[in-house]
């Protein structure tokens, strides 16, 4: 008996658990519906309030505090913010961008925006993400007459102190959009010291939407990789690579360098392909040569379709004789491209028997196909 | 003799309200954290907490038999992805229709010799055709047969990439998919393999790629998986991932690390399992060469498929995948209480090994136990059906739970007339489809052996 009183107030315990679920289900459900409302009745209000800033000779006037203390007051709102961020685009795209930028001026004379960015310091991780995603949508409020804001800047480089990744990739986002290079250098910097990290990929993609002068950006992030992590080195040098050829002679004697992790050398290789430099040849022949990481020697194997030359095909030729499948893959796919006489001494090159001739067959069926392609082009 | 007998049922009685409360509160854990993570999730999105990249390459694989009917569709589909850098890889695992003819025919592809550096074992390939699309290499392999899990490793054999996605011919991919499937990749790189949220095609109204309603279709057999599919990917898939936990990536939508699966040793091509199995085998291999890895599941990156609509079809997939379960857990046994493996050991697997692998036995020795009780007449039966509505109330809560839950992540409607319906399914899932799916599972182990290397196939809609 006693067995089953305890058994049933179990299942009674279980049951209100799972009865409780269902209610913050449905609670959820219902704020999120009612939250959408408040968001759109906030948008609304917030374009309102935009309109009333315009003069009668449709200019903005200019900032009141007491609308600015509104302003702070209500924008310190995540919530509140985002429906600012809908109005803001509502207004941009209704008004187009030479009010948008008129408001905005006055935005950044008001210093609204400095305030925020440091009371949000203080917030949830995914609001101060927020908060810098919405900065590097409006990268103007960052700036003020004298260029960037210090300010704004230096508060956006503490958020990214224990914070996660969206909000670093955000905070980036927001120093790449106003064109910061000593907020980008300080920022990669913390995340060297504090062992932050970030993907190469990322980083390369988010520096390169870097909107200031890429080229000095480059030469500060280089100027660090005897400082920096591998990780982040490696993403400053696929940035590099997207669009500079300014650094042809800076990356040889680190390729030379074999103490250099092999990542960050192979990105150099891959560097070397899209940007043709006539002394990296011998070094690129060299690590094809090696036997001690075939990663080396496949990707050097496929940079030298850049190099043209006796010495190149004479490399590409013996490294069909690799061990190594891929390198004979890498070689054989150069070697259709230099070779202009390939077809002609296939057997000469590679013996039947090994994988290689049937790579060079293949890389000639498709230099073949891709001539035929642009024949049928042509007659089109 | 009655003694032993009385003493037997007190322990089963005793045995069955642990087991049952274990999973109830499993099932309650699930549903909670998955709750909890779908609002935190969805309100990252909100405040714009995202990492939107799309040129890590991909390779998507799609191993296919006799899939002439979704080939061309599925192919296209892919075509359409939002993602800047990949390719896709089907192999005809040996058909007996037009799968790999309307391909070459649909996309113009051109016969190559082309060599594969074969580092998984697989049957060999008869004849290659590539062609290029847009931005996207399309490759199509046709293969001597060998079953699902060769064509896939004759697949990452010939894949360029250093990711590749895994994916059934009659699955469908949202346009975002490849997008949301790299992110764990993107906040860690110790990321191994990510697992995809699968939803049933039949419920899914799709425009421009993404699935803009979901409802449940008339089908009662189709809408009680989907509510089985909904509490799998948005409840025990998302409490398993918290702790690296999750043992099953779905073959119908998975992202590998192409390395550590090679290094691993690829699929088994023994295996009925084979999803499950290189999971295992993940697991195994990081643990033994202390790699630090994370297998990760984005509920988030969404993959379509079908879903058998005919008993037979069902009882069969179903079979099949319980085999496979075994299978896998009997060739890693050395998951099983082993310290090194933590909680993947302690509750994973036990969860795997005890509700679902042994659930046919335990359940049968249940019935067992009630009706020796009912013999010697000290079956409870008030308490018995008292326990048991409330389990049933309880086990149609919580999928209510989730399937709410789902629609509301998801952004989809909820009528009225849907709620009474989910409802209904709801019931008849714990009711009646559970027994369906004891039977399939009772199957398996007996018709054990039978159905090797066998591809499984279900009637196309």
């Amino acid at each position: 008996m006693i067995t089953d009183i305890r058994i049933h107030m179990a299942i009674v315990m279980y049951l209100i658990g799972c009865f409780s679920l269902m209610i913050y289900n449905a609670m959820v459900i219902y704020r999120k519906k009612s939250s959408s409302k408040a968001m759109s009745n906030n948008t609304n209000k917030w374009i309102k309030v935009m309109n009333q800033q315009f003069t009668k000779e449709n200019k903005i006037r200019k900032s009141d505090p007491k609308y600015e203390k509104h302003m702070i007051k209500s924008l310190k709102h995540v919530e509140k913010l985002i429906a600012f961020s809908n109005a803001l685009n509502y207004f941009k795209l209704e008004y187009g961008t030479d009010l948008y930028n008129q408001y905005i001026v006055t935005l950044v004379q008001s210093k609204v925006f400095h305030t925020l960015a440091v009371i949000y310091r203080r917030k949830k991780n995914e609001e101060r993400a927020y908060f810098a995603y919405f900065i590097s949508q409006h990268p103007q409020l960052a700036k003020d007459t004298e260029g960037i804001c210090a300010d704004i800047i230096s508060a956006m480089v503490s958020y990214i102190e224990d914070s996660d990744i969206y909000c670093r990739s955000n905070v980036l986002k927001v120093l790449c959009s106003v064109g910061d290079v000593y907020g980008v250098v300080n920022t990669l910097q913390l995340f060297n010291d504090k062992n932050i990290f970030i993907h190469h990929k990322l980083l390369a993609e988010d520096l390169f939407n870097f909107t200031g002068d890429k080229e000095v950006l480059s030469l500060y992030l280089w100027g660090k990789y005897k400082i920096w992590n591998d990780n982040l080195i490696l993403g400053v040098i696929i940035f590099i690579t997207m669009f500079s050829d300014a650094f042809k002679d800076t990356f040889l004697p680190v390729l030379r360098n074999k103490s250099i992790d092999a990542e960050v050398r192979l990105a150099i290789i891959r560097y070397y392909k899209k940007y043709r430099y006539a002394p990296a040849q011998s070094v690129l022949i060299e690590y094809l040569n090696q036997t001690e990481n075939y990663d080396f020697a496949t990707e050097a194997a496929a940079t030298l379709s850049q190099y043209p030359g006796q010495n190149t095909i004479n490399a590409l030729t013996t490294a069909l004789q690799s061990d190594n499948w891929y390198v004979q893959y890498g070689a054989a796919s150069s070697l259709a491209i230099l070779d202009e006489h390939l077809d002609y001494h296939i057997d000469c090159i590679a013996s039947k028997s090994n994988g290689a001739f049937q790579i060079v067959q293949y890389m000639l069926e498709h230099q073949n196909n891709k001539k035929d392609m642009n024949m049928s082009e042509l007659i089109i | 003799m009655t003694n032993i007998l009385a003493q037997f049922v007190l322990f089963s009685s005793i045995f069955f309200i642990a087991y049952l409360l274990i999973y109830a509160t499993f099932a309650f854990m699930s549903v909670a954290v998955g709750a909890y993570t779908l609002r935190n999730k969805e309100r990252m999105q909100i405040l714009k907490n995202e990492l939107k990249h799309t040129t890590i390459p991909i390779s998507i694989i799609i191993p296919a038999f006799n899939e002439a009917t979704v080939i061309i569709k599925s192919v296209k589909s892919l075509l359409a992805l939002d993602y800047q850098h990949y390719e896709i890889v089907v192999v005809d695992d040996e058909s007996n229709d037009d799968t790999s003819q309307l391909l070459i025919d649909e996309f113009d592809m051109k016969f190559y010799n082309r060599p594969i550096n074969c580092l998984l074992e697989c049957k060999p390939h008869i004849a290659v055709y590539e062609q290029k699309i847009g931005n996207v290499n399309l490759t199509l392999i046709r293969k001597l047969n060998g079953g699902k899990a060769d064509a896939l490793n004759m697949g990452i054999n010939s894949c360029r990439y250093p990711y590749f996605i895994c994916m059934d011919a009659d699955s469908f991919l949202q346009k975002n998919s490849l997008e949301k499937i790299v992110q764990p990749i993107l906040e860690d790189d110790t990321t191994v393999s990510v697992g995809g949220m699968v939803l049933i095609s039949q419920c899914v109204q799709i425009e421009n790629g993404m699935a803009v309603n979901y409802r449940l279709p008339s089908s009662l057999l189709v809408s009680m998986q989907a509510i089985e599919y909904d509490r799998t990917f948005l409840g025990s898939r998302i409490l398993f991932d918290t702790f690296n936990g999750n043992l099953i990536i779905s073959g119908a939508f998975g992202l590998f690390k192409k390395s550590i699966v090679i290094a691993a040793g690829g699929y088994d091509s023994n295996s009925l399992g084979e999803d499950m199995e290189l999971v295992l085998k993940t697991h195994v291999y990081c643990r033994n060469n202390n790699i630090k890895y994370r297998i990760r599941y984005a509920s988030n990156s969404v993959c379509l498929t079908q879903a058998p609509s005919q008993i037979k079809d069902l009882i069969g997939q179903r079979r099949r995948w319980h085999i496979g379960m075994f299978q896998s857990m009997r060739e890693h046994w050395q998951i099983f209480l082993n310290l090194r493996f933590g909680l993947v050991s302690f509750l994973s697997f036990m969860y795997y090994l005890l509700y679902e692998l042994l659930s046919p036995i335990i359940e049968i020795f249940g019935v067992a136990s009630i009706i020796i009780a009912a013999h010697l007449n000290i079956l409870n039966v008030r308490f018995m059906i008292i326990f048991l509505a409330l389990y049933v109330i309880y086990g149609v809560v919580l999928s209510l739970c989730i399937y709410s839950q789902h629609i509301y992540q998801q952004k989809f409607k909820l009528s009225t007339i849907d709620l009474v319906k989910a409802l209904l399914i709801c019931f008849l899932e714990f009711t009646f489809f559970r027994y369906l799916m004891l039977y399939s599972r009772f199957q398996a182990f007996v018709r054990y052996g039978k159905n090797k290397k066998v591809w499984g196939s279900i009637k196309r809609e």
